[in-house]
């Protein structure tokens, strides 16, 4: 996963996409070196354990899970598959951008 | 199988905690009670996981020495519980006929590797115990019904459970039957609000308030995060303790990723 979430961080970087994590490790230097080794390269919520807040109200059961939400934070896409998920995302994008040029 | 497991665990500290403090008067051999018995396999299910763990070690500490040429023998991936299962199959029997029956039945469909008695056990269970309460724990097991049996007797299954008089197990079979159009029918449809109505009614029916909270965390799951719900904003700290909110980015197409190293 994570080859493919850089590369496509690294595709969206001038267009309106933000790939957020909401990290699950029961430390934050877990998740550090995870980055730092990994040249990770997006911004993450510390859930702080799979039994964490954040992944407690959004129910997730799995790990990982991506969701997908537009513009107005309208959800697209829920699910384990990354790309499957990375598809959404890029339609979306494409439909904002296109209208944009558009303009 | 570690699920059958817990289930079967579960079952026999239910069936222990129910059991009467009385002691045991050697002089009048009188017919041991079925907590008795549950206890007698219970014993005899610890006895098969000791044995095993005891064979890996001997196994793995084998197979850490010079090779000998000789044939390893070869290591099992779980406990041999042939002989809880024979022991269960005859307790079923001996008390057929009453409920005490159910959590013998139970325990071979758990542990039984041979589909016939499984299936055979499920048959008893819904032809004279269809409305002993025990029966609810079919419920969990609907759900591997399909894998563990096939797709048509996992239906008839739960189509037998909705007659029954018991109300858990009525929602068992309610939740099964409505599951899938929580989770996929078109939001707006008929189906889903008829899934919906039945489920929050079982909801108040039921007894086991296990089974209700997972009932309404379908809906929930469905009507707060489900394709077509706008997301909750989250309000939380990044990796170097900033404050910041998922609402930051909003405006933005957000691909949210639930990670972790591990």
């Amino acid at each position: 996963m994570y080859p493919h979430e850089r590369s496509l961080v690294e595709e969206m970087k001038d267009k309106p996409f933000a790939l957020i994590g909401v990290n699950s490790d029961q430390t934050i230097e877990r998740a550090k070196k995870a980055i730092a080794d990994n040249n990770l390269n997006w911004r993450s919520f510390q859930n702080k354990g799979n039994d964490g807040e954040i992944s407690k109200d959004w129910a997730v059961q799995g790990w990982p899970t991506v969701v997908i939400l537009d513009r107005e934070m309208k959800i697209h896409y829920r699910g384990h598959d990354g790309e499957a998920a990375t598809k959404v995302a890029e339609a979306l994008v494409a439909k904002m951008t296109g209208g944009q040029e558009k303009k | 199988m570690r699920i059958a497991l817990v289930l079967a665990g579960s079952l026999l500290l239910g069936s222990v905690a129910a059991q009467e403090t009385a002691t045991p008067k050697p002089q009048e051999p009188a017919k041991a009670s079925a907590a008795e018995c549950m206890q007698q396999i219970q014993d005899l299910q610890q006895k098969a996981i000791t044995d095993w763990r005891a064979d890996r070690k001997q196994a793995a500490e084998a197979a850490k020495g010079p090779a000998t040429g000789k044939p390893v023998k070869a290591m099992r991936m779980r406990p041999d519980f042939g002989p809880v299962t024979k022991m269960a199959t005859r307790f079923a029997k001996q008390f057929a006929g009453s409920d005490d029956a159910v959590p013998f039945l139970m325990m071979v469909v758990q542990m039984s590797p041979d589909k016939t008695a499984q299936k055979a056990s499920i048959e008893e269970m819904l032809k004279s115990h269809i409305d002993s309460p025990e029966l609810a724990q079919m419920g969990g097991m609907l759900e591997y019904l399909p894998r563990m049996i096939d797709e048509d007797f996992a239906k008839s299954t739960t189509k037998r459970m909705l007659s029954s008089k018991n109300a858990d197990v009525r929602g068992w079979a309610l939740y099964a039957t409505h599951k899938p159009a929580i989770e996929k029918a078109d939001r707006e449809g008929e189906d889903y609000a008829a899934a919906k109505k039945a489920l929050l009614a079982a909801c108040e029916d039921v007894e086991d308030q296990r089974l209700a909270k997972q009932m309404r965390g379908a809906i929930d799951l469905r009507e707060k995060y489900g394709i077509g719900c706008v997301a909750p904003d989250i309000a939380g700290i990044d990796l170097d303790g900033v404050e910041f909110k998922l609402s930051d980015y909003k405006g933005k197409v957000i691909f949210l990723d639930f990670w972790g190293d591990w």
